[in-house]
């Protein structure tokens, strides 16, 4: 029979993990040996002190889910049918456009077929064949959604109900208006912060920015984090500078390049193998 | 009131990639919702109460399945209402409600493979927060990570933290700080 158990074998059990004739015998034990028993006492409060913290946090996510519902809700019924109706008018209009106007394509330079690395996707690209404004704009309109797929939010805190957490902290408050979609009003809130959270009020605001479309600032925010060495945020900060650079190809193409270089020139960094994808698919 | 049938399937063990997917699945179910709303107001709620019960039975349904509670042998449309019924009459019975509307039809405690924990966030939840607020915001979310199962690398790269290594460090300091904070405050658990 085992004689101890690790911390990490106890709240296995809590869990629910291990065989039902292990789980068994974990609780027969439990009653005979009161030191094992306080033990796992003890963890069993510190796993319910996790999973409250869990609780907030899906807490904020289903209120998200739920402002996105509502928001998508708004596109009601006549309106949606009406601007369902212009914007096929529009694409045909434009498509009617581009067939009509497009020149004769010709084949693409070679060397973009031999791309193999991340580095060779580094190298300046040739001139692309003229296209019409239907596709450029419609790239864009992809690196953008990309890189908003690409950017995680920033892990949410406890959100517990006013009475048990500071509700007047700015920060909190912007942290709810984040998780509810209101990108604007946490910006206001945030800043507000005190000196004492001016990091992680820098990453947040970074994060609004970001959301809200103004990829410069939010470049900004995430570089000053970057400059001022900040411990916790420097690599998060580090992929959201490059995903604002890539949200804004190609007009961005050479700060893109130098931020995926920085990257992919630190084979530890969290986000290396993320980077790589993206170096890759721009081949 | 018949049960609404909606099409998901769980298997016994779930992961951190298929938990959001779960979630989303059982929040855009609209006739779970509906069911949810309509249950509460039946039994002396109204539909702000409906929707805020189909929310937190969402949370416990989160727990339940991460813990163990629920092997997927069973119907998982009956687990999540099973939940939604304990939910509202626990919530009932705390706020002095009456609950004469359940007469002989008391609800049972959905399945859970560890009471006292339930008992806990239950019945101490306001002492758990007084010991988070303790807490730093960076080690709730190492908390919160490490609760949820994710790889050391994977916290590492959520937190920004170089590797591994250096988060399993922070990780065992938080936890550290939390031990002392429960061992200093045991007499609000086990009085």
């Amino acid at each position: 029979m085992k004689e101890t158990f690790s911390d990490e074998e106890i709240l296995a059990f809590l869990k629910g993990r291990g065989d039902p004739e292990e789980r068994a015998a974990f609780a027969e034990r439990l009653t005979t040996e009161p030191e094992l028993a306080q033990k796992t006492a003890r963890l069993r409060i510190e796993m319910a002190v996790s999973e409250l913290l869990i609780a907030e946090e899906t807490r904020a996510l289903l209120q998200r889910w739920r402002a996105q519902k509502r928001q998508s809700a708004f596109i009601g019924t006549r309106p949606r049918l009406i601007a369902v109706v212009l914007a096929g008018l529009l694409m045909l209009a434009g498509a009617l456009w581009y067939f009509l106007t497009r020149p004769v394509p010709t084949p693409p330079p070679a060397e973009q077929h031999h791309r193999s690395t991340p580095q060779q996707a580094l190298e300046p690209e040739s001139e692309p064949i003229a296209q019409g404004p239907v596709t450029s704009s419609r790239r864009a309109e992809d690196y953008r959604r990309r890189a908003s797929r690409l950017l995680p939010d920033p892990p949410l805190p406890n959100f517990r109900h006013a009475l048990t957490t500071g509700s007047d902290d700015p920060v909190a408050q912007a942290q709810r208006a984040y998780a509810a979609g209101d990108y604007t009003a946490a910006l206001d809130l945030l800043a507000q912060a005190d000196s004492t959270r001016r990091q992680t009020a820098a990453f947040w605001a970074a994060h609004a920015l970001f959301r809200l479309e103004r990829y410069d600032e939010a470049a900004e925010r995430f570089a000053a984090l970057i400059a001022q060495g900040s411990r916790q945020y420097r690599y998060a900060a580090e992929w959201g500078l490059l995903l604002c650079y890539y949200a804004q190809l190609p007009t961005q193409a050479p700060a893109f390049r130098r931020q995926l270089q920085a990257i992919l020139a630190q084979h530890n960094h969290p986000y290396f193998e993320q980077a790589k994808e993206i170096a890759n698919d721009r081949q | 009131m018949t049960e609404p049938k909606a099409p998901l399937t769980v298997s016994s063990t779930i992961d951190c990639t298929q938990r959001e997917a779960i979630l989303r699945a059982v929040f855009n179910n609209d006739r779970l919702r509906q069911w949810c709303i309509s249950y509460v107001c039946k039994h002396g709620g109204n539909r702000q109460d409906g929707e805020d019960v189909f929310q937190e039975a969402i949370i416990v349904l989160d727990r339940k399945l991460r813990l163990g509670d629920y092997r997927g042998d069973g119907n998982f449309e009956a687990f999540f209402t099973g939940i939604v019924r304990w939910y509202w009459f626990n919530e009932r019975q705390r706020s002095d409600r009456s609950n004469t509307q359940y007469r002989d039809n008391l609800p049972e405690p959905p399945p859970s493979s560890d009471p006292e924990l339930a008992f806990l966030l239950d019945e101490r939840r306001d002492y758990l927060s007084k010991l988070l607020k303790q807490l730093t915001e960076k080690c709730r979310n190492l908390l919160k990570m490490y609760q949820l199962d994710l790889s050391m690398e994977e916290i590492a790269c959520r937190a920004g933290y170089a590797n591994g290594n250096v988060a399993k460090k922070e990780l065992a300091i938080c936890r550290k700080r939390l031990k002392v904070l429960i061992e200093k405050n045991l007499k609000w658990f086990y009085p």
